[in-house]
């Protein structure tokens, strides 16, 4: 759209923002026992491989800590993805169960995996299962599958759905067109992928419930919440963007979310998957169109900065750290569909508002009995009556789709 | 010696690229200069690699999100591209590009 000028912005840029650092070792060797190193983290951090498997560990322990909600024998929905982080955070898990130490984990994971992989053949999906199958299985915990697009088809239904063997997933050749049923035609890939979105949310919420978890584990790294929080910002959820990006997310009065993982980058966890032994379950992802969709514009913007500015992926964390809930909000009413309290109604409109009120006064007829002055009050009583908020702004545009 | 044996690795659904095989042991055929691993990247691109060079080249280097481990050292250590391969290395490529 606007390209003209573009160019001069990026060499602007350039001046301010550090690319792509190059290597810059202070001693080339382990910062903690000085021996020879094998990984260097962030271009100048040496550490070798037992020094470095210990301090991923410790990263992961103390994040955990921190946070201080999860009581021994609580159990804990892990939701587990395909990839790097999922592989470590079992990892972590389960060395973290088995230790005999007073660091012992005490709480009681159960991993959840919800098949979604609707534009792959069955015969690729069914390969896929088995082998998340086994990775759990490996681990030793209890597991549960669900299928997301029976979810979206059937909501009600979720016990249902819920499965302990992996086999009783059903898959259909034709899930693609199935689970877009559910979103009316016209939409564009931008609402479809928030609504998907908001039933991931809902499900993952719903199963926390039903299998008595007070909190739900996830892999989200740094980059994917910074894709998350500029996502939020584009799409007008301003309000989600506080919920979504911390490390616990306490939008949910029952179940809350916590992203054990958000400090690590990628790098750190595929190296101390490699360093263990493991590789994660992989497959080939079908190509995705970057300019398809707001969220896969903003996932491409967030990894070509990690590629070429790796620093600005935390200072976008730790931007969106900042943001809090209004507290003036926090015990309002909830969206339905995101569960973001509402905002109250403002004396004064905003601009959503200006656009409806506009829209919504041209279509009434004014009473001529009354005076010009009282034509005026009244409409703007009766708008007031009418925009009772249901929905929080952003959802309010997608509703209408479902 | 006429020839230089090391082993390659691919890991993290870099496998996927090379037949699903994880470890390719190989014979490079010696030249008037040293082997670096910028060389072997395209060697690999040539002998082995299956599908989508996109996947795993990009410029003179491996496509950023591959890791690279050169007898389990983090080839940034080693001046990447410019490594020098001596014989029996086993170098290993980890993709981090996130599974579904
Ligand atoms: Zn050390
Ligand atoms: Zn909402």
């Amino acid at each position: 759209m606007c390209s003209v000028g573009d160019d001069i912005e990026e060499q602007e840029n350039n001046k301010f923002m550090q690319e792509r650092p190059k290597l810059h070792l202070a001693k080339n060797v382990c910062m903690k026992c000085e021996l020879k190193p094998n990984v260097v983290l962030h271009n100048k951090y040496p550490y070798c491989k037992s020094c470095f498997i210990k301090s991923t560990v410790h990263k992961f322990k103390a994040l955990l800590g921190k946070s201080r909600l999860v009581h021994p024998n609580d159990n804990v929905l892990i939701y587990h993805r395909i990839g790097h982080p999922g592989t470590a955070l079992l990892n972590f898990l389960r060395s973290g169960l088995d230790l005999t130490t007073p660091k012992k984990i005490r709480f009681k994971p159960i991993v959840l995996f919800i098949e979604d992989q609707y534009n792959l053949s069955a015969a690729q999906r069914r390969y896929i299962l088995e082998n998340v199958n086994k990775e759990i299985q490996y681990f030793n915990f209890p597991c549960y599958f669900i299928s997301f697009v029976q979810y979206v088809l059937h909501p009600e239904d979720l016990q249902s759905h819920t499965h302990q063997n992996y086999e009783e997933i059903i898959i259909n050749e034709e899930d693609a067109l199935n689970i877009k049923s559910v979103v009316k035609k016209k939409c564009n890939l931008t609402v479809q992928q928030e609504v998907f979105k908001v039933f991931e949310q809902d499900l993952l919420i719903k199963t926390a419930k039903l299998l008595k978890c007070k909190f739900i584990f996830t892999s989200d790294l740094g980059i994917d919440i910074a894709s998350q929080l500029l996502t939020s910002i584009s799409l007008g959820r301003g309000s989600n963007a506080a919920f979504d990006i911390g490390t616990v997310d306490l939008r949910n009065d029952e179940v809350t979310i916590i992203r054990p993982l958000r400090n690590f980058s990628i790098k750190e966890l595929a190296l101390y998957n490699v360093f263990n032994n493991l590789n994660p379950v992989s497959f080939l992802k079908a190509s995705q169109n970057p300019y398809s969709s707001v969220q896969n514009l903003m996932e491409k913007f967030v990894s070509d900065l990690q590629i070429n500015y790796p620093s600005t992926i935390s200072t976008i964390v730790r931007t969106g750290d900042k943001l809090s809930i209004d507290k003036n909000f926090e015990q309002n009413e909830k969206c339905p569909l995101c569960k973001v309290p509402l905002e109250n109604t403002h004396d004064k409109l905003g601009s959503a508002e200006a656009t409806n009120f506009s829209h919504w006064a041209s279509t009434q007829l004014p009473d001529a009995n009354l005076s010009l002055e009282e034509q005026s009050t009244q409409l703007l009583e009766n708008f007031k009556n009418t925009c009772e908020l249901k929905y929080c702004f952003a959802c309010s545009q997608i509703v209408d789709f479902l | 010696m006429s020839e230089l044996p090391i082993t390659i690795g691919f890991g993290g659904g870099a496998e996927l690229l090379f037949d699903n095989k994880k470890n390719h042991p190989v014979s490079l055929p010696v030249k008037d200069k040293a082997w670096k691993i910028g060389d072997l990247i395209f060697w690999i691109k040539d002998n082995l690699l299956k599908e989508r060079p996109d996947l795993f080249i990009q410029d003179d280097s491996v496509r950023p999100g591959i890791l690279v481990l050169v007898n389990d050292t983090d080839w940034e250590l080693v001046d990447t591209v410019n490594y020098e391969i001596q014989p029996n290395d086993k170098i290993v490529f980890i993709s981090t590009l996130h599974g579904g």
